[in-house]
């Protein structure tokens, strides 16, 4: 009988996800990361899955669970700018129920022109900040910051140009 | 729209907890006072909606990535 209700919990587990890209994909609700507010222009979907294009790339797709058309390409910060940093309010880590801020991921929204990949930004405006231990996350919109909502993803100096100017503070 | 003429020093009590007050009037700029419950978020509109903007070009990511991870490797010199 044991077996049988760890089984279901396992089955219960599983969830089958439509997407117009990906089609039908099958993922855990372990895997599902909410953002109780959702996106800035997208408060309806809420629940999202983070996809990897590859092993090896630092692209990952995050795609809606409730709407199988919506899906943004995201890069952690990090990865483009090694000392990005951001502020964090009070109130952005009891929403994200941060207790250590090493738990969290910061991504940027990638846009990629259609007509001109090599053109492709990162919002380091508006960072999508995750809870990586609760599978929480809130776009934050940042003020007084000196990062660009289109900033070049493949600019040659990524990183070595740009200081640091927003740090992770308590207030 | 409710349009109401404010001095400096006046406000607008929007709800029960949302207050905007008129500090300064200087030239051009105007500033303001918000006190507003913690989960209410307070943005500059503009910057809002640039990112709101940016979010609907996101959206319209292509299809494939695979040209935008080989141009990430290329930019790497990998």
């Amino acid at each position: 009988m044991q077996n049988t209700a760890e089984e279901k919990a396992q089955q219960s587990d599983i969830l089958h996800v439509e997407t117009s890209r990906f089609g039908k994909i099958q993922i855990t609700t372990g895997q599902i990361v909410t953002l109780p507010k959702g996106l800035v222009g997208f408060p309806q979907q809420k629940r999202f899955v983070l996809l990897s294009h590859r092993e090896d790339s630092p692209f990952l797709w995050l795609q809606s669970i409730d709407d199988p058309t919506l899906a943004f390409v995201v890069v952690l910060t990090a990865a483009v700018v090694p000392e990005y940093q951001i502020e964090l309010h009070e109130e952005d880590k009891q929403e994200l129920q941060l207790q250590d801020e090493g738990q969290c991921a910061v991504y940027g929204l990638v846009t990629i022109p259609r007509q001109d990949p090599t053109a492709m930004t990162i919002n380091l405006l508006g960072p999508i900040v995750i809870n990586t231990n609760k599978l929480l996350g809130k776009q934050l919109v940042l003020h007084n910051c000196c990062y660009s909502h289109r900033h070049p993803l493949l600019a040659p100096d990524n990183g070595r140009s740009q200081k640091a100017c927003c740090r992770i503070t308590a207030k | 729209m409710l349009i109401l003429a404010r001095k400096a020093g006046e406000g607008i009590q929007i709800g029960d907890d949302i207050l905007v007050q008129v500090l300064e009037i200087r030239g051009r700029q105007v500033r303001l006072g918000i006190s507003a419950p913690a989960d209410t978020a307070v943005h500059r509109s503009e910057v809002y909606q640039r990112i709101a903007a940016q979010n609907r070009m996101a959206a319209a990511a292509p299809a494939d990535l695979q040209e935008a991870h080989s141009l990430w490797l290329r930019g790497r010199g990998e």
